[in-house]
């Protein structure tokens, strides 16, 4: 044979070795538990798929279990310990996952069970209660028992503890006054009835509890561990015990926070992702970690990285970008609230001329590339008790300026100038009152100085009532009307210069009110209300994204068919690497 | 000489005290506390005796000027507090964390624009007016001419996202120190060319060099042990106030690559309103330039014993 | 040195000022430098007049376009000209930078003389008041003024001004110090001179050399400073545009619409080039050295 042949042949014998070297291998791993339950199988001739530290199978096409890691971005808190502080705990550095509830939330927003595997509300509706698993233990091997949990729900009512998301829990019997420090906490209608089961006393008939129990701030907390370690319990992987699939494996502050298996998980929401590492970061130099394959994903999920309308719509120019983006719509509504007792708003034309006044399509357009719906009410699309009814204040120039010349400023004339206060930290926030403002120039005639400020200056100036025309958004926290609708209500919620006595009534009722069909009714009567007087002008419910490099696989899809990994509950927990 | 140093020191520590009582002030002066009592940003208020526990826990719920005395009674006694934002850590803890980085990133970055920019200087001076003058002349000023942050967002994009040769962000080993220190120094490598090159082309004007070549001394020598020994010494003085500038100025730098600094610390702590992480900050930063100064000072009177020391 | 009096009488002799502008126009650096300076500030000035939109015009069929004819430098998220919009961005930061110093000396120049001339207990308090203010890290100083009176265009400018007045007033007070020992100033008291004559008369027209160069090149590090605060957002807020500002806004966006953070990072750094060569023609043609 030529040389030629010879060096070929070598050459194609080398490149054929290195492409069998390149292909993944099916990891063979030896678990004892795999012996048993494959000795009932039929046997046959099949590569044995490699299973987890949680003894699941891995799915076909998946890396093998030693690169199943995600590397994702995080804001990192004061701790991990979601339970004590919601708000300021690293809750996006993986501390939403440590913890499984009694229930959780699938992908469509249903209760599903979580550490309680059966739970009911009592014949009067006046409590729940929840039957816990039989056998769930701390990441340490120690029981987990109902008791755990009545110590987390008492201890965030607590003073003491100074956690400001008490409010979250007001629907529970006596947790306005524990939280005021009116009575001893022992008097929190929480109760561990033996160690199996947990009761919780409502006030009034409160349908939505389970989820109130699935949001991730209701987790269980191991008494020991925080009476013998104060605060440094949840930032210690030594002393972090948990109960969910995961556990805290390290926590380098300002570095990485890192989530490793844990195996004395017991529960039916099983993994797949064996490692998780969190890089807590400020949130703007995410987008370019993203694109450089620093980091896996990019999560728009209540208020962790948002990817900002700049990026969005780099994205949606890029084919490629564009794939690994999944965009979906959100209960969330963004308003302008006013102040109805000063002038110019106290006249409801005025109020009217404005709501008439703006695009909201164009916002969409322009800041969201069209994701999301325009909202002409509180309640954001697909939530219960809304209702379509734009007929209140959707964009009409010409009605817009003839109420005004009604209201007596003709084109704007005379018109005092209006200062609309906006938080700077968004952009999305940004670029709608600046649009807002040349509308409004543009439609009506009128003047509007714009008073961007920084987020807690605006929420200071808000609490005094000093601010008269202002943007705020509402994102939802858990499904039910009086989410959303509270916040209107004075005496129940942030914004009381609009006070409305029939809406008060309506929303009071309906808090408490015992037939679910009734209840709706009141909601959508006081929705309407909120709607035609204007308390609030209301512009969109925008959609969110997130971004997913292609190896990140098993997003789960709703039934509407949007994409998404629901963060604070059983999104990460489908996920897997693939090719 | 003892007697000036103590004069300055404490000179140094009232200056810090006015500047904590300065800082103090301006800080309960902006709207908004550290801890949303107000209900953050879903506007629910906390209840009362949750507002009154917080406060008391932190040690607001004082008067101000007690505050302020308590704090400057433990500080002397080195004790910063605790951060109100990382209440795992102590603002000693925090700080000298942080400080470890920024101090790391200007070390190196004073390092590297010293080496280089003197070496343009001094190059740049002994071909006075040859091309290779006027080329390493524009190399210096085009450094000075994009502020760094812009630099470091092209050096990110090219370097980090488009080749992905090295990583954006982060401070964990050598490979993250390029592009920061790269876009870092570049202004003060142009300040330091240019003034290397001119006091080098000063000295090399002086009479004394003029000898020295009339006695015949090879050009290298006098280059050595005439020209540069004498130019350099101006030079040396202007480190002291670049050195103070580079390590408290590091905050575009650290926010655009994302380093783990004191600067990026910083205003996050005044966003945030951590009172005893901005109080820790301000006087260290104050306290460590003033020690610079002083240093510089010291230098300069141990090199030109021309200069007499005022008090 | 020859100082002001003697260009009168002697013809052959060149004043100070005359010299120096004989060496500043040598320098071509410097000359190109002026022109753009001054090109600058004219557009900027009127660019109400010239810019082709409004800056703040929107239409939200052009947004985020590409350089064209009709927009040569793109448009923004908003649709907005981004040429109108560097130019305006450029009366803002200019403006910024000019005022800032004018400012400065407003303050520095009589503060200066005062505690150079006079000494004593003037000079104590000044000097202290100089050394605390220099002790803080201008850029953390800015930040923490900026913070807590909000952002803004005359806020910006305050705490501009808060940062840049030492070192003039120390400047100026060196100058003074220097100068008050010189013969022509005991010449003048011998004289009878009153001391307002002798500040007026002699030494602010001797010190000013130095100052000129300080404000100068104080003018570049100004617009540095406020681009610097405006990227990271404390400084000019939207929708007023000003060119570090915009960097910050449209940075992360540099790939695909690259236009957005480089023409005013184009435009930033070539009024700083600008403004520094002016200054430093002013350094070399007023205090020479490099003689051959």
């Amino acid at each position: 044979m030529s040389k030629k042949l010879i060096v070929s042949f070598v050459i194609g014998v080398v490149i054929l070795a290195m492409m069998s070297a390149c292909t993944p291998q099916v990891v063979e791993k030896e678990v004892v538990k795999t012996v048993v339950v494959e000795q009932t199988k039929v046997v046959e001739f099949q590569p044995v798929m490699a299973k987890n530290a949680w003894g699941k199978e891995l799915p076909a096409g998946a890396l093998p279990v030693d690169k199943q890691v995600l590397t994702l971005p995080c804001q990192e808190g004061k701790y991990m310990d979601v339970a004590a502080s919601f708000y300021d705990a690293s809750k996006s550095c993986g501390g939403v996952m440590l913890w499984e509830r009694l229930v959780m939330l699938d992908e469509n927003s249903n209760v599903v069970p979580g550490v309680a595997d059966k739970w009911e509300q009592s014949a009067d509706g006046t409590s729940w209660t929840f039957h816990l698993r039989d056998g769930v233990k701390w990441s340490d091997g120690s029981p987990l028992v109902a008791k755990d949990f009545e110590f987390a729900l008492k201890r965030q009512l607590d003073p003491k503890t100074g956690s400001g998301f008490t409010w979250f829990y007001s629907d529970i019997k006596n947790a306005g006054d524990v939280s005021e420090g009116k009575v001893p906490t022992d008097q929190l209608g929480v109760k561990a009835t033996d160690e199996k089961t947990l009761v919780i006393e409502t006030v009034g008939t409160i349908p939505y509890l389970p989820q109130l129990m699935a949001f991730p701030s209701s987790g269980p907390v191991p008494q020991k561990m925080v009476e013998e370690f104060g605060d440094k319990w949840s930032i210690d992987p030594k002393t972090c015990l948990t109960n969910g699939p995961w556990k805290l494996a390290e926590y380098s502050t300002g570095k990485q926070i890192v989530l490793d298996p844990n195996p004395n998980y017991v529960g039916v929401h099983i993994p797949l992702i064996e490692k998780l590492i969190f890089k807590p970061g400020t949130g703007t130099a995410d987008f370019s970690a993203y694109q450089a394959g620093e980091i896996d994903g990019m999560f728009a999920d209540q208020d962790t990285t948002p990817i900002t309308p700049t990026d969005y719509k780099m994205i949606i120019a890029d084919p490629r970008l564009r794939r690994e983006l999944y965009a979906y719509p959100y209960f969330a509504t963004r308003y302008f609230f006013i102040n109805p007792t000063v002038k110019p708003w106290d006249d409801l034309k005025v109020r009217q001329a404005v709501a008439h006044a703006i695009d909201r399509q164009a916002l969409l357009d322009v800041i969201y590339d069209g994701l999301g719906s325009p909202a002409y009410g509180m309640l954001p699309v697909g939530f219960p008790a809304y209702k379509p009814m734009d007929e209140f204040q959707k964009f009409d120039v010409k009605l817009a300026k003839q109420l005004l010349s009604e209201a007596g400023y003709p084109d704007g004339k005379g018109f005092p100038e209006i200062t609309l206060w906006y938080k700077n930290d968004e952009e999305a926030k940004i670029l709608t009152c600046t649009m807002v403002q040349s509308m409004l120039k543009e439609n009506l005639g009128i003047n509007v100085k714009l008073q961007p400020v920084e987020t807690k200056v605006f929420n200071a100036t808000f609490a005094k009532g000093d601010i008269d025309f202002g943007l705020q958004n509402w994102e939802f926290d858990f499904i039910d009307p009086s989410n959303f609708l509270n916040v209107w209500n004075p005496e129940l919620g942030r914004h009381k210069d609009w006070n409305n006595a029939k809406f008060n009534e309506l929303t009071s009722q309906a808090a408490s009110g015992k037939d679910p069909i009734k209840r709706i009714q009141m909601y959508e009567d006081a929705n309407k209300i909120l709607s035609e007087d204007i308390g609030g002008i209301f512009l969109y419910n925008w959609g969110h994204a997130q971004m997913w490099k292609p190896k990140v696989m098993g997003i789960s899809k709703d039934t509407l068919g949007f994409m998404r990994v629901p963060y604070y509950y059983l999104g990460f927990h489908s996920l897997y690497i693939g090719e | 000489m003892g007697r000036y140093i103590f004069s300055r020191i404490i000179g140094l520590l009232v200056t810090l005290l006015g500047l904590s009582l300065a800082v103090f002030l301006l800080m309960h002066s902006i709207p908004g506390g550290p801890f949303n009592l107000e209900g953050g940003d879903k506007g629910i208020a906390m209840p009362e005796a949750i507002r009154k526990e917080i406060l008391k826990n932190a040690g607001l719920d004082k008067p101000l000027p007690i505050q302020y005395v308590n704090y400057v009674w433990r500080a002397m006694h080195l004790d910063f507090g605790v951060s109100f934002i990382r209440p795992t850590e102590t603002v000693t803890e925090l700080i000298g964390r942080t400080w470890m980085v920024s101090a790391q990133l200007g070390v190196v970055t004073l390092l590297f624009a010293v080496i280089i920019g003197m070496s343009l200087g001094v190059w740049a001076a002994l071909h006075q007016n040859s091309w290779i003058d006027y080329s390493a002349t524009t190399l210096a000023v085009a450094g000075s001419v994009f502020p760094n942050f812009v630099i470091g967002i092209v050096l990110v994009m090219v370097f980090g996202v488009l080749l992905k040769w090295l990583p954006t962000n982060g401070w964990d080993g050598p490979r993250y120190w390029i592009m920061p220190v790269v876009a870092y120094s570049l202004l003060p490598i142009s300040q330091i060319a240019r003034f290397t090159r001119s006091s080098v082309l000063e000295v090399m004007g002086e009479d004394y060099v003029r000898t020295a070549r009339a006695k015949g001394l090879p050009e290298k020598l006098v280059i050595l042990k005439h020209i540069l020994r004498n130019a350099l010494i101006p030079v040396v003085t202007i480190l002291g106030p670049l050195f103070a500038d580079v390590i408290t100025g590091s905050f575009f730098i650290e926010s655009i690559f994302r380093i783990p600094g004191l600067g990026l610390f910083f205003t996050s702590s005044i966003l945030a309103r951590d009172y005893p992480m901005i109080m820790g900050t301000t006087l260290l930063l104050a306290g460590l330039l003033s020690v610079i100064n002083l240093i510089t000072d010291l230098i300069y009177v141990a090199i030109d014993p021309r200069i007499r020391l005022t008090g | 040195m020859t100082d002001l009096y003697s260009g009168n009488n002697n013809k052959n002799s060149i004043g100070l000022w005359q010299d120096a502008m004989h060496r500043f126009k040598q320098n071509r650096l410097a000359v190109i430098g002026l022109f753009a300076s001054v090109l600058l500030i004219l557009v900027t000035i009127f660019s109400p007049l010239i810019s082709p939109y409004p800056y703040d015009k929107q239409n939200y069929s052009q947004t985020a376009k590409s350089p064209s004819w009709q927009h040569p430098m793109g448009t923004d998220l908003l649709g907005r000209d981004m040429l109108s919009r560097v130019m305006y961005g450029g009366r803002v930061s200019i403006s910024i930078g000019i005022l800032v110093q004018l400012a400065a000396i407003i303050i520095g120049l009589p503060l200066g003389a005062l505690a150079g001339y006079y000494g004593g207990r003037v000079d104590y308090v000044v000097t202290r008041l100089v050394e605390g203010m220099m002790a803080f890290p201008s850029l953390i100083l800015a930040i923490l003024i900026m913070v807590t009176m909000g952002p803004g265009y005359l806020n910006i400018l305050f705490a501009m001004v808060i940062v840049a007045w030492p070192s003039i007033t120390r400047l100026v007070r060196a100058q003074f110090l220097g100068l008050r020992e010189k013969e022509f100033v005991e010449a003048a008291r011998a004289i009878g001179a009153s001391d307002s004559w002798i500040i007026f008369r002699h030494i602010i027209p001797n010190s000013i050399g130095p100052v000129i160069i300080a404000v100068s090149l104080g003018i570049p590090a100004t617009i540095f400073r406020e681009a610097g605060l405006s990227f990271i957002g404390i400084g000019i807020v939207p929708p007023t545009p000003s060119w570090g500002q915009m960097i910050g806004q449209y940075y992360l966006a540099i790939q695909s619409f690259w236009f957005l953070p480089i023409f005013p990072s184009l435009t930033l750094g070539f009024a700083i080039l600008a403004f520094t060569f002016v200054g430093d023609g002013l350094q070399d043609a007023l205090s020479p050295r490099q003689r051959r």
